[in-house]
């Protein structure tokens, strides 16, 4: 099978959805000629013209207000917000309307709208442009929040997104622009609410989301080293979540470790961890693991911001304590 | 029959009304429609009506009072001389704060009567008898299920918290279930006394009990069971209360008394074990056995009585073989001298 980037990936579903559908259109800062930042949707202006790829002005609560208008009145929109920082900006539009519209209005009324940003950090972008704000958009019922981990997923996400009559935010990993996966020619999507099984184990469930997959495989692969067999747990969206496939894993495994790349205080995985102790407890042979991003402003300084994330080491580390019975918390 | 008078919900988000004033006495005959009383709300003052006809028999909230929605404030009566009981959080003389919603709510009756009561509840928890033991979910609902004791694992030296690994172990390193029966009999200890004397006097040399002993087991076993190994009956011989290690003898029954020869050891397991305690005042031991041969333990009662017990696994010798066993083993030690017939 080929292999292509996960920026390919996103224009390729981009272009095949804008064929596919007149009604979907696209609108964001530098989205026409300069191509965004990351490149990622490169000559789609010079296939659907400037009225379908719209640049807009430096205006996030203004375009994406656009877009939620366009979404009630009939139309397919597909806001690009350049940085998941932004999202604070459009919170009222995301939160308050495209959220609620549906149930506000009876069910007369739907949003179809898709919102694609980014998360991840270590890209030296500082506090400001390195955030990962998903549990954010996760925490508001109406929303649906898909994450994908490759550049399969993400165009398999991407189109179900926009063909989905809610709104959803997609939040692709910024790091993960250039890194290529085997995609193929034909069309596919890929469901919400159904977590992938990355890789089956037996002794710990490592559940990731977004890039902390790849992290998640990484982190299996030295716990392989170690006798230790890693399963490897991908939701790929959040809402829905994809419960009964994690608690499945789990009461399998008997111990758990839950990777994202948000802060870790009442986030994702205060979120899974929690679902896990509720409904898998008396299965578990060791506490829920979770691991996030540090509590802190991501740091501009390389050798800081590099603290901040999970590694494969870290979660080997704390996946292989918890295997070993090493984790004991004495209150 | 009586009719409870309750705090009305007069506004949606009213949560106590203020007695104003009662309109109605204990002890007056009341209509349905009559105005009981006035009851002021955060808006506005209103009047409760009767909803039966009756008397009045009992004001439980006095003017002044605020008094949470729902609360029984009065009785109304069929007759005049009923009296509705009090309840008893009502005779309680430290009710809290009329404004505690719960105060007259029936679910605080029992409580306030149990604080005069020293006896726990019927269906308290029993306060825990042994030190918390920390263990995953996982083990101790395995353990549970499988019925082993954490606590018990604990003492025996199990690392703190439990995990579900460790039960593995404990299982794994754990004596098998004896699963033991036991058979008992008593018999006299002259016959077999004189008997052993009387057989020393014949051989013109001490026979020692040990031999009578191993010759009437390996004789009465070999009676029992259906087929004796071919290459000879091997019992096992060893007197608790001394330093002698154990002996063994082969086909003790096919030679006379004083011409048993005992082994100290013998290069396979023994077919049976006669464990003697009659040197001391005990009457039984109960082997742990793990190696399944079935035991003969030879004890004391009082100074003119054996105890034999026989400790077996039915699965290797059937209970109405050990019975056999025993019997005819009884029945040898009553009277020996049909041993040498």
């Amino acid at each position: 099978m080929r292999e292509i980037s996960l920026s390919q990936a996103v224009n390729e579903a981009i272009a095949e959805e804008m064929r596919r559908d007149e009604t979907v259109f696209l609108l964001g800062e530098d989205v026409a000629e300069a191509g965004t930042p990351f490149k990622v949707l490169s000559g789609l202006v010079e296939e659907f013209g400037p009225q379908r790829i719209l640049d807009t002005p430096i205006s996030e609560p203004g375009f994406t207000g656009i877009a939620v208008g366009a979404a009630m009145t009939g139309l397919r929109p597909i806001v690009d917000l350049m940085f998941g920082d932004f999202i604070f900006l459009v919170m009222d539009q995301l939160c308050n309307q495209a959220a609620k519209t549906h149930y506000m209005s009876g069910g007369k009324l739907t949003v179809p709208m898709v919102l694609r940003t980014n998360l991840g950090a270590t890209r030296r972008s500082a506090a400001q442009h390195s955030q990962s704000l998903h549990a954010l958009v996760a925490h508001i019922p109406g929303l649906k929040v898909a994450l994908p981990s490759s550049a399969y997923e993400a165009k398999g996400l991407l189109k179900t997104a926009v063909r989905d009559n809610n709104p959803v935010v997609i939040f692709e990993d910024k790091l993960m622009y250039q890194d290529k996966a085997p995609v193929p020619e034909e069309e596919y999507l890929i469901p919400f609410g159904q977590a992938n099984i990355v890789r089956e184990g037996r002794d710990v469930t490592l559940i990731g989301t977004s890039s902390m997959v790849q992290v998640a495989e990484e982190a299996a692969d030295i716990l392989a080293g170690q006798n230790i067999s890693a399963e490897v747990v991908d939701p790929r969206t959040i809402v829905p979540l994809d419960e009964a496939t994690i608690l499945g894993s789990v009461k399998k495994t008997s111990r758990a470790v839950v990777i994202d790349e948000g802060h870790q205080s009442y986030g994702v995985t205060a979120e899974i961890a929690s679902r896990i102790a509720e409904k898998a407890f008396y299965h578990l042979d060791a506490p829920v693991q979770r691991m996030g991003a540090m509590d802190v402003p991501i740091p501009f300084s390389p050798a800081l911001e590099d603290l901040t994330v999970p590694t494969p080491q870290s979660v080997a580390e704390r996946a292989g304590a918890a295997v070993r019975g090493e984790l004991f918390h004495d209150a | 029959m009586t009719h409870e008078v309750t705090m009305p919900q007069l506004g949606m988000a009213q949560d106590t009304g203020l007695i104003v004033s009662w309109l109605k006495q204990p002890g007056d005959q009341v209509k349905s429609g009559d105005v009981l009383m006035e009851v002021e709300t955060d808006k506005s003052t209103m009047e409760l009506e009767a909803a039966h006809d009756g008397y009045l028999t009992e004001i439980r909230a006095q003017a002044g009072e605020n008094v949470p929605v729902g609360t029984v404030i009065a009785i109304i009566s069929d007759s005049a001389g009923s009296v509705a009981p009090a309840p008893a959080a009502m005779l309680e003389p430290d009710v809290p704060n009329s404004e505690d919603p719960v105060v007259a709510a029936p679910v605080d009756v029992a409580p306030a009567l149990s604080r005069a009561d020293p006896a726990p509840p019927p269906n308290a928890h029993p306060a825990p008898s042994h030190e918390k033991v920390l263990a995953s979910p996982k083990a101790k609902l395995a353990a549970y299920r499988r019925g082993i004791d954490l606590q018990q694992l604990v003492r025996q030296g199990a690392r703190q918290p439990i995990h579900f690994a460790d039960l593995e172990t404990a299982v794994a390193t754990a004596a098998p279930p004896t699963a033991q029966s036991a058979l008992i009999v008593q018999v006299d200890r002259q016959p077999m006394d004189t008997f052993v004397e009387w057989a020393s006097g014949v051989a013109g040399k001490p026979i020692e009990p040990a031999s009578v002993w191993l010759a009437f087991a390996t004789r009465t076993f070999r009676n029992a069971v259906d087929s004796a190994p071919a290459d000879g009956l091997v019992v096992e011989y060893a007197q608790y209360g001394s330093d002698d290690a154990p002996s063994f003898a082969v086909d003790a029954d096919k030679v006379v008394l004083s011409s048993i020869r005992t082994l100290e050891q013998v290069d396979r397991v023994s077919d049976l074990k006669i464990l003697d305690l009659s040197a001391t005042r005990l009457s039984d031991y109960r082997p742990s056995g793990t190696d399944g041969a079935p035991a003969l333990v030879v004890g004391a009662i009082g100074t003119d009585k054996y105890s034999i017990n026989l400790h077996f696994q039915e699965d290797r010798l059937p209970l109405n073989v050990a019975i056999a066993l025993l019997d005819d083993l009884a029945g040898h030690a009553a009277e020996p001298m049909k041993h040498l017939l």
